[in-house]
């Protein structure tokens, strides 16, 4: 078969347009975007920053021109409103100006508040007002505060109450808890006022009723016993309702018992020291001894119980011997208050004595008013003055004194213990054998005398003298004599410097001070004497003198003659002086 | 450590301008990379266009040749006009011009949308470049800003 016409075979492409990336538009774009991109973000930051600006100047503004204390308080008290910078509504600056006031109004309100609610707790306290009473009071301080924000401002009205709401709760519980201590601290207190009052008197009531167990069950009466121990309970409960612990009660309890034998003892004490005489006392403790004792005691045995029978006759015993002792005591106070009388009623009369020696009537009265007073203290002694009352007005006053009175007169003034007294001095003046100074002489020694620390100064004057023994001065130049003279003179200077402050004048230090000046100080007579045996026995140097002493070395004896070391060194250094200064 | 502060502080700021600009530059060398590549692709593609157009015209020569062959053959005049052949040559001819025009347009258009891409490329390379400076000074200027504040805070 013959080939067919061959056919031209069409391309089947058509006209093909590439497609065109317009990079540059989508670059332009994508740039565009970037850029804005950008340029946004730097308005958002400028605008970020102005606001912040906006808010801190707000603030500053709000925080310059909030109201002051002294507004807030005003606007509390009238209950005008307060002008506060800013609007909450308003720009950024008037946002952040309110809210910076509003913070500052909110720290303000809170302060006040919490100084308010702490002012009323203290004054609750004071008062002692009750927890409910309180939370009112809280309460309205609260609201009282929240209030001025409420309209205005209630989102902070809300903060603020919810802030003082919780300051307030808290002093709230604390005022609670105080309160409730207080109140079970003032119910404890009153417990145990009321035991202390059974202790004091109660329970020595039921003590007193002295019914034993014996003669109660006789009788069907509850006994002292029963009662005490019905007391203990009751106490014991009334403990217990106050919440004492276990350690207090068993304490107190304790102390029940203890106070419970105390007045048991004493029951015994009083019966026995009861006794009007030793022989009763003894006897009364034979019959506790024997068991045969009074109702009372026996009571007193029942609530001390079998295991203290012995300590209640050891005390038995010893009551006793403080019966007798107290007895003796009794009569030894009584002798020494009456000698105390009559040394008081002495000096009495002899003040009088001596107001007489310059004003015989004025004297004379005195006389009279001192016997009226001690007429009933000391009847007979004032009767014996009354006796001589007479004669006391019939006066004989010598030129001069009996020496030989005279002379007992200082014997006895020279002694530790004189034996005569002020009325011996006046008998012998009314008898007219003292002269009238020595008779004031006499008086005012002998009154003295009474007074200890004066006594005590002569005591010691004496000591110092070597006057402790009694003597008789027959010859004025001996060396008794000379002593006596000195001694004088102490006596005098004493009661000289006596009569400037006698109120205050401390007789035995003043002793203690001047004894040294009367007792260092010699003659010319014996000075001489000394120097005269010093050179007869060549004693010019200390050695000399040291090997010249005696034993005791105080005195030097040479030839049958004494003299004193102190005296031999007093001349020595004298002389050694003299040689230096020439 | 607070003596080098300051200095970090400002060195953070420029090496963020510095990445910036360098950032642009990258793109805009590689959009320039894309428009020479491009403009390569397309010439190539206007190649083979060309290539193709000429293939057809060969097998056209070819059916004429053929058909002129098939004619003589056939005792027919090859040349004489209405012969049946002839006239499938006349039609021959006409779709192959039609391929071999359609092939050359193809070509021609090749070339000429391959320079206007590769001119957006470069285009959006030089761009790119204008906006990576714009977009550093943005960023460089908020960076002052933002560090004068600060400085003048502390």
């Amino acid at each position: 078969m013959a080939e067919r016409n061959v056919v031209y075979q069409r391309n089947r492409r058509s006209l093909n347009i590439p497609q065109v990336d317009y990079a540059n538009a989508k670059a332009v774009a994508a740039g565009n975007s970037m850029l804005n991109q950008s340029i946004n973000r730097l308005t958002a930051f400028m605008e970020s920053q102005a606001e912040i600006t906006a808010q801190i100047e707000g603030a500053e503004y709000g925080a310059a021109n909030s109201p002051t204390l002294e507004q807030i308080e005003t606007s509390l008290l009238t209950g005008e409103d307060l002008e506060l910078p800013g609007n909450k509504r308003g720009s950024v600056f008037e946002r952040a100006a309110r809210n910076a006031t509003m913070e500052i109004l909110h720290d303000e309100l809170t302060f006040k508040a919490r100084s308010e609610i702490i002012a009323a707790s203290i004054k609750g306290k004071e008062n002692n007002l009750t927890p409910v009473e309180m939370r009112e009071k809280f309460d309205a301080i609260m609201s009282g505060y929240a209030a001025t924000l409420d309209i205005e401002e209630p989102k902070f009205a809300k903060r603020l109450r919810a802030q003082i709401g919780i300051f307030s709760n808290a002093e709230y519980k604390s005022y609670t808890n105080d309160y409730v201590k207080k109140v079970k601290e003032q119910k404890r207190s009153h417990v145990l006022a009321s035991v202390q009052m059974s202790f004091e008197d109660v329970l020595p009531r039921i003590v007193e009723t002295g019914v034993s167990v014996q003669y109660g069950n006789e009788r069907g009466m509850p006994s002292t016993k029963e009662l005490i121990a019905k007391e203990k309970v009751n106490i014991m409960l009334r403990l217990q309702k106050v919440d004492f612990t276990a350690s207090k009660v068993e304490q107190i309890l304790n102390e029940f018992d203890k106070k419970v034998d105390e007045y048991a003892y004493d029951i015994i004490e009083s019966h026995i020291l009861s006794a009007n005489d030793e022989i009763m006392a003894i006897k009364m403790v034979g019959e506790i001894m024997r068991g045969e004792m009074p109702e009372s005691v026996a009571t007193a045995f029942d609530l001390l119980g079998p295991e203290k029978i012995q300590d209640a006759r050891k005390l038995a015993n010893e009551t006793l011997d403080m019966y007798r002792k107290s007895a003796e005591d009794l009569v030894k106070i009584k002798e020494a208050n009456r000698e105390a009388l009559v040394t008081d009623f002495e000096n009495s009369i002899a003040k009088a004595a001596i107001l007489r020696t310059n004003n015989f009537e004025a004297g004379n009265l005195l006389f009279i008013e001192v016997l009226a007073d001690y007429e009933k203290l000391l009847p007979p002694e004032v009767a014996e003055y009354r006796a001589k009352m007479p004669r006391i007005g019939a006066r004989i006053v010598p030129e001069s004194s009996d020496a030989e009175v005279k002379n007992v007169i200082l014997q006895d003034l020279f002694s530790n213990r004189p034996k005569f007294t002020i009325k011996t001095i006046i008998d012998n003046y009314n008898k007219g054998q003292l002269s009238q100074p020595d008779y004031a002489d006499f008086l005012e020694k002998y009154r003295l005398r009474f007074n200890e620390n004066y006594s005590r100064a002569l005591k010691l004057g004496r000591a110092s003298f070597d006057l402790n023994e009694s003597f008789i001065i027959i010859n004025p130049e001996s060396d008794n004599a000379k002593r006596v003279n000195k001694f004088n003179q102490f006596e005098r200077e004493m009661m000289a410097a006596r009569e400037e402050d006698p109120t205050e004048f401390d007789a035995y230090k003043w002793a203690e001070q001047n004894l040294p000046r009367f007792l260092n100080e010699h003659s010319v007579e014996e000075i001489e004497s000394a120097k005269a045996i010093i050179d007869r026995n060549s004693m010019w140097t200390e050695t000399e003198l040291s090997a010249a002493m005696n034993g005791n070395g105080k005195v030097i004896s040479r030839d049958g003659e004494k003299l004193t070391r102190d005296l031999a060194t007093k001349i020595l250094d004298a002389q050694k002086l003299l040689k230096d200064n020439k | 450590m607070a003596a080098i502060l300051p200095f970090l502080k400002y060195a953070g700021q420029a090496m963020s301008f510095v990445t910036t600009i360098a950032q642009a530059s990258a793109e805009s060398g590689r959009l320039r990379q894309q428009a020479y590549d491009v403009k390569l692709k397309n010439r190539a593609d206007a190649l083979a266009y060309t290539r193709e157009g000429t293939e057809k015209l060969r097998e056209l020569r070819m059916s004429i040749a053929a058909n002129l062959a098939r004619g003589a053959a056939g005792n027919l005049d090859p040349f004489a006009a209405g012969e049946t052949f002839a006239m499938l040559n006349v039609n021959n001819l006409k779709q192959g011009a039609s391929d071999q025009y359609m092939a050359r347009d193809n070509a021609e258009l090749s070339v000429l949308i391959g320079e206007r891409q590769a001119e957006q490329y470069n285009d959006a390379a030089a761009t790119t470049m204008q906006f990576g400076f714009l977009s550093a000074a943005t960023d460089a200027t908020k960076s002052a800003i933002k560090m004068s504040k600060i400085e003048k805070e502390s």
